[in-house]
């Protein structure tokens, strides 16, 4: 599904501009405002995140989130992708921005 | 009493849980630093085959001063599978590259598409696609 998330990183070195994620692709960027569309594979989202993104649409990478991300969805996210990828770990701690 | 062997081949890596993975990237971008436009990351459970790969870069408009512009597909380590780039202000000059062939990516290990363009102003055009296999380690 398509997300709008955070970036992360620089954009320097080794350290390039990215979403934290595991698996994603199209992505399309805007280093200002620090977010990114990102293509996400329904199986990485859990049900509580999916169903914030339905909830709260946006059209562009400027416009702010109708409403903020809760906390609580964060952890659900990061905590289902250590499960899924098997990591014992959250290595990825996407946002919804 | 019977005495067997219990050594059977594995099925084939096409036939233990495949599933296709088609990272893709194609869009207009102005001047950017390097951007990840893909992952795909295996489970702790799954390798991957990447099977075919291609990169394509076109300039879509004149930029005011023309850097280095690439479109690149890193392996696991970070080394470049694939890497396009030029430098040209020229609107329309393509550069295209593909590969057959497979790498095997391991377990938890990720492959990834970037962009990255030092131009100033201009706007440059990217392909940047894979395919690959993941299967059951």
């Amino acid at each position: 599904m398509l997300i709008r998330l955070q970036l992360v990183g620089t954009g320097v070195g080794n350290d390039p501009f990215r979403v934290d994620l595991p698996t994603f692709s199209h992505v399309v960027t805007n280093e200002t405002t620090g977010r990114a569309f990102a293509d996400v594979p329904d199986v990485d989202v859990p049900d509580g995140v999916a169903a914030f993104v339905r909830a709260n649409p946006v059209a562009d990478l400027a416009s702010p989130l109708p409403n903020g991300f809760p906390p609580s969805l964060a952890r659900q996210w990061a905590e289902h992708l250590a499960r899924r990828y098997d990591l014992g770990e959250a290595r990825w701690k996407p946002v919804v921005a | 009493m019977r005495v067997g062997s219990f050594a059977v081949a594995r099925p084939a890596y096409y036939d233990r849980i495949p599933t296709a993975a088609n990272p893709a990237y194609y869009g207009q971008a102005v001047p950017h630093a390097q951007t990840t436009r893909w992952t795909v990351t295996n489970t702790a459970a799954q390798k991957m085959y990447v099977d075919a790969a291609s990169i394509t870069i076109i300039r879509a408009t004149v930029p005011t001063t023309s850097g280095l512009y690439y479109a690149a597909i890193f392996g696991p380590t970070g080394q470049p599978l694939l890497m396009v780039h030029q430098s040209v202000a020229t609107v329309g000059n393509p550069q295209n590259i593909s590969s057959g062939g497979s790498i095997l990516v391991l377990q938890s290990q990720s492959i990834t598409g970037v962009t990255y363009d030092d131009s100033t102003g201009g706007v440059v055009t990217y392909g940047v696609f894979a395919h690959g296999i993941q299967f059951d380690a």
